[in-house]
């Protein structure tokens, strides 16, 4: 009985508390891989704890210790009398295992079927309706600061004559659709429809990273680059099967607001995993951008939300034309920004209207600006300037630190930051508890956590702890 | 090379790409294809297509008669609708690079992206303007 009643409380509190505390806790962010195998052990053991409560319960009249209680249960059953020894208030209990057995196994089931389902119906729409790469006279510009690999920049210039590269704007090179083409596994396709959107559809042999012509018109090639790099991430490590069962989990019980919370969570993390593989492929800033950009672009926008959000003039329409030039700055590594609102507000969010002239200057991301400059690259000024600009940085707060490539331009993007927010001081809606995925994407590209060395193995000790707990609670209680 | 998937979509572009309807053999030969494909595995492509709802079927005096049944655009629309997927859809069938975003998030990103004030120093980049991709 204790047993029965230990396992209870123990998948209560992984059912509830456990998932609220992880989803609003800040580390995960940080180690994304070890988040999720401990949300991932904290589901399993919740579940397991669950069945095994309601087995313990049904068969707890048989024996004081649950193991051997078991056994004699088995034993009963073997001997053609089930019921031998069972009180009817145990039977109860058969039943909600039961129960609760079916509809987890059924309702996983279910939804992976209807995932296989849909998905094989939309990529055999995507396949159909959609353009392979080849000769493409869109936006996708020839990439100077694409994958470094030079194996690929070959092959993709070797495979040249099947499709011509419209140069717009820039030096001739490599492209990167061709190069994510070339990329094994992973067949691109293009769809011909403006509004800007990129995903993959996951799959053993079929994977399919889809963008569209919207895509291709909305972002540079460095930041395509960063974007493919990130889809190809999730193709790569097959994050739909991580997610995949925290929806069903959801879906079981859909009325229980940490299953949701959890989806949630452990989508972001599968999302941050992926950004942190596209961001050693390619630069965290340019899919900074990127993710601002498309976020931008996919916004529920007609014209009354703008006017709610009191930002009429300023409207898309009038804006987009100018997002080529926009800046998204970033922020040193301020580790005391840890706390969301601040980053939120501080770090991600740098270009309010009150901010002028400095931001502009170091715009397009350039990880390598000896080779030929990308198009839009900064004028010649642009990293001094950025440079120039971090002694406010310094100022404002944040340790500088010039680890990564661009660590002067973030840093300067930092220092007009901190510049503009500090005499802005408006933002108010800006101060807001939890970050938004998106928002919390971008700042955590802009401003890569610190990663404590213990961090990782305390999270997976915690996940073994977890997966061990319920049956060592059966066994020794 | 000639997988069903590349026939498929091969035997789709002919069929978009023609007005009218088309006998199995027309779209034999319209389609160029690396080797010259047998008139029946034509026939068995528009079938498997039929059967899918992408081809709609025609019955002619002789042969059978064959037309997509909705345009290029129209499938694309679908693929779009699916992947942007219209509720907070977390069924995971698609991972999208950003799922949706509420209007006041987009009001942040919309200020981060926001051009200051000063227009002389506009890139070169040729980056055309955004198709209104929100006016869905």
């Amino acid at each position: 009985m204790t047993t029965a009643a230990l396992l209870v409380l123990f998948a209560g509190v992984l059912a509830w508390p456990a998932p609220r505390l992880l989803a609003a806790a800040r580390w995960p962010h940080r180690c994304p891989r070890a988040a999720i195998v401990l949300w991932q052990a904290v589901g399993l053991a919740g579940g397991v704890s669950a069945l095994l409560a309601a087995i313990a319960f049904t068969v707890s009249p048989l024996s004081t210790s649950t193991p051997s209680a078991i056994v004699d249960h088995v034993g009963n059953v073997a001997a053609g009398a089930p019921l031998d020894g069972l009180h009817w208030i145990n039977l109860i209990g058969l039943a909600v295992a039961t129960a609760l057995a079916g509809r987890l196994f059924g309702v996983l089931a279910a939804s992976t079927t209807a995932t296989l389902r849909e998905r094989h119906r939309h990529r055999h729409l995507v396949d159909l309706a959609g353009r392979r790469h080849r000769g493409h006279d869109l936006s996708a510009s020839p990439s100077t600061s694409g994958p470094s690999e030079s194996g690929q920049a070959e092959r993709s210039t070797a495979s040249g004559p099947a499709h011509e590269h419209h140069e717009v704007g820039g030096a001739p090179g490599g492209c990167c659709l061709c190069e994510h083409r070339d990329r094994a596994g992973i067949r691109l396709r293009i769809l011909d429809h403006p509004i800007a959107v990129a995903y993959c559809v996951p799959g053993v042999r079929h994977a399919r990273v889809v963008v569209s012509r919207g895509l291709l018109n909305t972002l540079d090639s460095a930041e395509l680059d960063a974007v493919l790099a990130h889809e190809a991430a999730h193709v790569a490590g097959r994050h739909d099967l991580v997610i995949q069962p925290f929806v069903a989990w959801e879906r079981t019980f859909p009325f229980l607001g940490p299953a949701r919370e959890a989806t949630a969570a452990v989508s972001l993390l599968v999302e941050m995993l992926a950004d942190d593989a596209a961001a050693r492929r390619s630069s965290r800033r340019s899919l900074a951008r990127a993710l601002a950009r498309l976020g931008v672009a996919r916004a529920p926008v007609p014209a009354g939300t703008l006017g709610v959000t009191g930002h009429e003039p300023n409207g898309i329409p009038a804006f987009e034309p100018d997002l080529a030039g926009f800046e998204l700055g970033g922020q040193g590594r301020g580790r005391a920004t840890a706390e969301a609102a601040r980053v939120v507000g501080a770090a991600t969010l740098p270009a309010y209207p009150g901010l002028s002239s400095p931001i502009r200057v170091a715009t397009l991301p350039s990880v390598r600006p000896p080779d030929a400059p990308p198009a839009g690259s900064p004028p010649a000024g642009a990293l001094t300037a950025g440079g120039a600009a971090t002694g406010s940085a310094v100022a404002g707060g944040s340790a500088v630190g010039g680890s990564s490539a661009d660590g002067g331009l973030m840093a300067g993007s930092a220092g007009r930051l901190t510049h503009g927010t500090g005499p802005g001081g408006g933002a108010a809606g800006l101060r807001r508890g939890p970050a938004n995925p998106v928002v919390s994407r971008i700042s955590r590209l802009l401003d890569p956590p610190v990663v404590r060395w213990w961090q990782p193995p305390c999270a997976y000790l915690a996940a073994a702890v977890i997966l061990a707990a319920p049956p060592l609670i059966v066994l020794v209680a | 090379m000639a997988r069903l998937g590349d026939l498929e979509r091969s035997v789709m572009d002919v069929l978009w790409s023609s007005d009218g309807w088309l006998t199995a053999r027309e779209v034999a030969a319209r389609l160029d294809h690396e080797r010259d494909l047998a008139y029946t595995t034509v026939l068995t492509v528009l079938e498997r297509l039929e059967r899918k709802g992408f081809v709609r079927r025609q019955r002619a005096a002789r042969a059978h008669r064959y037309a997509a049944s909705d345009s290029r655009e129209a499938v694309v629309a679908e693929a779009m609708m699916e992947a942007l997927g219209t509720a907070d859809d977390r069924g995971s069938a698609l991972v999208r690079f950003v799922g949706s975003v509420s209007a006041e998030e987009a009001e942040i990103l919309r200020r981060a992206l926001e051009p200051p004030a000063e227009p002389a120093d506009g890139s070169p980049e040729a980056t055309p303007p955004l198709a209104d991709g929100s006016g869905q």
